[in-house]
């Protein structure tokens, strides 16, 4: 069952063409990774998939919601952007509270010892977030984004500024819940560690999908990383 | 490269960054019209000056003239301050050539004090020069010497530097040290006060560039250059190199700050966000403040017309009442500044209810000062039995004008408001509504004067809610964290 449908989207800043009619699937208990280079369109069309962003042209459709109705949207899946930060003058736990309550959690507390146990932030629960480090502030994000449980999520970097015993913990967690039949979308520009967790995935180059599928399809028996610099390779050639 | 020439280059930098940072604000058409803008204002004002003001005395203008220049001075002197906030990295996104001595082998009292002159010579090319020609071109208009008029502009200039200095310096100690800059601020605050109120000292020997028209000496001027100089270099030299953020841990509170603003239902998360951020960004006392200052300057504004000038204005607590709404849009921009809201767009929740919360939180600070102050104002000026009309009228400018400014800009309220083509839309929305309660207020007793300003009222009450729930339908496709540029609208 196809749980993200994208046909045909296009999106431009001003001249700066982002995307170019972009069309892909991905089933239901995927583990589904987007790859490209900088500037590729990565950003760009999580924002549109997650309902951030309306593309110019093309049809967006997560869990049965239209990206016309990204409320609903929102409602449905969890998404960790790569910029962003918690709000800078609420502590660890109230940022928590306030996804809960946003949310409509009912179990508001028992959830959130979940989370600050499970991100080891119980030192950290009552210190803004602007005085929490990188790492801890990823992990705050990083609970936001699973606190309610969703049935998809989107995440960009995930693993970015984490230290290795919670990157690994994350990467469990996120193994465990493909497991158990969830979906995750995933654009990272750590390979070695997307090829240990995906299982299809779609390379992006300035705007258009030069490969997708599962991600033997894609790969073969080679690394991802050497596919990678040369479709990239290749695509610059060609598109540019 | 010679120490010099690093220094030249940084400085041309810091032009630059300083022009385009301008530029981001009011646009590329707006920076390079303020000067001009400046010029065609300083020749209208002088001209028309002696017309509409002809009770004001020279003197009496001067001082205004200087104090505005002082006030100007002081306001952009308090960069002294930013040494913090940029080696705690608290001015976000905003990345400056002031982080420089992070990573490079450049100290920050360096950086700062090209960054002082930078200022200087940046306001100095950017307002004072244009005020200048513009007084020297009203020169044969107004029949004042080339010579005057230029050294109108000069002691302007001086004033400010001396207000920026000081400034400057306040602002670096305060931030090194809290105490001594406390200190410092009380003892300026209390030699201030001999001049205004107490007025043991004229403020023409406080402000040599001021006492200079009343003296002629041009020792006075000496002496303003050699305090600016010297209390600027103090100020570089007050300057830390080093700043720590200080982490403290606060007790969770926004559950239990949710329970006070359950009476307005769903927003009272939101309610709690907001006044919690308000609080712990230090933003509480400006936002009250500012909008206190606000209305009380208009108070005094008031007052030396009427007892200085011995000019007549027909006012009245409705005409307090009036612009006292009005001034709440200064409130309602510095509450969208606070914090972004970026975090907001992984969440379900509409732009929509952002705004109204930020409009809700608004009208709770406010209500209660305007409260007070239509209350004050009718039982001095011996108006009691308006103060009923004088709170409705309050409140519903309040409301109606927020409204306006929420629907016109929703988050980005203190950007989209350089736009031209907005803040036009937005003097179409209110200025007749106002004008018609400020007009009709000269004849309150008049029963029909009544009538206007309570059928006004119950109108811009009865536009407001409509314009509210129009939010969602002109901002909630946008993202949080869009960041509007200017003539984009």
């Amino acid at each position: 069952m196809h749980i993200i449908c994208v046909d045909k989207v296009s999106k431009s800043f001003g001249n700066v063409k982002a995307l170019r009619e972009i069309s892909f699937h991905v089933e239901e208990g995927d583990f589904y990774g987007l790859f490209g280079p900088n500037g590729a369109g990565k950003t760009t069309l999580l924002r549109i998939l997650t309902g951030q962003l309306d593309p110019d042209c093309g049809e967006v459709v997560v869990s049965d919601v239209s990206h016309r109705d990204p409320l609903e949207l929102k409602s449905r899946i969890g998404i960790v952007p790569e910029a962003e930060t918690p709000p800078t003058f609420l502590t660890a736990q109230e940022t928590l509270e306030l996804v809960c309550k946003i949310r409509g959690i009912k179990n508001i507390e028992e959830r959130i010892e979940r989370w600050i146990d499970f991100f080891g932030l119980e030192d950290k629960r009552s210190t803004l977030c602007k005085d929490l480090s990188k790492g801890q502030r990823q992990k705050v994000m990083l609970a936001s984004a699973f606190i309610h449980e969703p049935g998809i999520l989107f995440l960009d970097e995930p693993f970015i500024n984490l230290d290795p015993i919670y990157q690994r913990r994350v990467r469990d967690y996120l193994k465990r819940l493909v497991e158990e039949g969830r979906t995750i979308f995933m654009c990272t520009h750590i390979l070695e560690i997307a090829e240990k967790l995906c299982t299809s995935v779609a390379i992006i180059n300035c705007g258009v999908i030069i490969k997708k599928g599962s991600m033997y399809e894609v790969t073969g028996t080679g690394a991802l990383e050497d596919e990678f610099m040369k479709l990239v390779g290749e695509s610059d050639m060609v598109i540019r | 490269m010679t120490w010099l020439s690093v220094d030249l280059e940084l400085f041309k930098s810091m032009l630059k960054e300083e022009w385009r940072l301008h530029q981001s604000f009011i646009g590329r058409l707006g920076s390079v019209m303020f000067p001009v803008f400046t010029l065609v204002f300083t020749i209208f004002i002088a001209f028309f000056g002696q017309i509409v003001m002809r009770n004001l005395s020279v003197d009496i203008s001067i001082q205004i003239l200087h104090s505005a220049a002082f006030l100007y001075g002081l306001f952009v002197g308090a960069l002294g301050g930013m040494g913090e906030q940029v080696m705690t990295r608290r001015l976000g996104q905003v990345s400056m050539l002031l982080q420089l001595p992070q990573q490079y082998p450049i100290s920050f009292k360096r950086l700062m004090g090209l960054f002082f002159i930078k200022d200087a010579l940046f306001y100095l090319g950017y307002t004072f020069l244009p005020l200048t020609v513009g007084l020297l071109i009203s020169s044969p208009i107004i029949g004042v010497g080339f010579f005057e008029m230029f050294m109108g502009g000069a002691t302007l200039f001086l004033t400010f530097m001396m207000s920026m200095a000081s400034s400057f310096l306040l602002s670096a100690v305060y931030t090194s040290n809290k105490k001594g800059g406390g200190m410092l601020l009380l003892v300026v605050s209390l030699f201030g006060s001999l001049v205004w109120p107490v007025g043991l000292i004229p403020l023409g020997e406080l402000l040599p560039p001021l006492g200079y028209w009343s003296t002629g000496n041009n020792v006075s001027l000496i002496l303003s250059f050699v305090y600016v100089v010297s209390v600027s270099v103090l100020g570089v030299l007050s300057i830390r190199e080093r700043y720590e953020s200080k982490v403290h841990a606060y007790e969770n509170r926004l559950l239990r700050d949710e329970n006070r603003f359950t009476l307005i239902g769903d927003l009272s998360i939101l309610l709690s966000k907001e006044w919690l951020e308000l609080k712990r960004s230090g933003g509480l006392i400006p936002v009250v403040g500012g909008f206190f200052g606000l209305i009380m300057g208009l108070y005094g504004l008031i007052s030396i017309f009427e007892r200085g000038m011995g000019l007549f204005l027909p006012f009245n607590v409705i005409s307090y009442s009036g612009f006292v709404g009005f001034m709440g849009v200064m409130t309602y921009s510095m509450i969208t500044s606070i914090e972004p809201n970026n975090y907001m767009n992984m969440l379900p929740i509409s732009v929509e209810k952002v705004v109204k919360a930020k409009v809700s939180i608004y009208l709770i600070l406010t209500a209660v000062i305007s409260t007070g102050y239509v209350l004050v104002i009718g039982l001095i000026r011996g108006e009691a039995s308006l103060i009923p009309l004088g709170l409705l009228t309050s409140y519903s400018t309040a409301i109606y004008i927020v409204a306006v400014t929420a629907y016109l800009t929703g988050l980005w309220t203190n950007t989209l408001f350089f736009d031209a083509k907005i803040l036009g839309k937005f003097a179409i929305l209110v200025i007749p509504g106002l004008t018609a309660i400020e007009v009709a207020a000269f004849w309150i007793f008049n029963s029909y004067a009544f009538t206007v300003i309570l059928l006004v009222c119950v109108l811009m009450l009865f536009v407001s809610k409509p314009l509210l729930d129009r939010v969602g339908k002109k901002w909630d496709k946008q993202e949080f964290s869009y960041t509007p540029k200017s003539g984009e609208w």
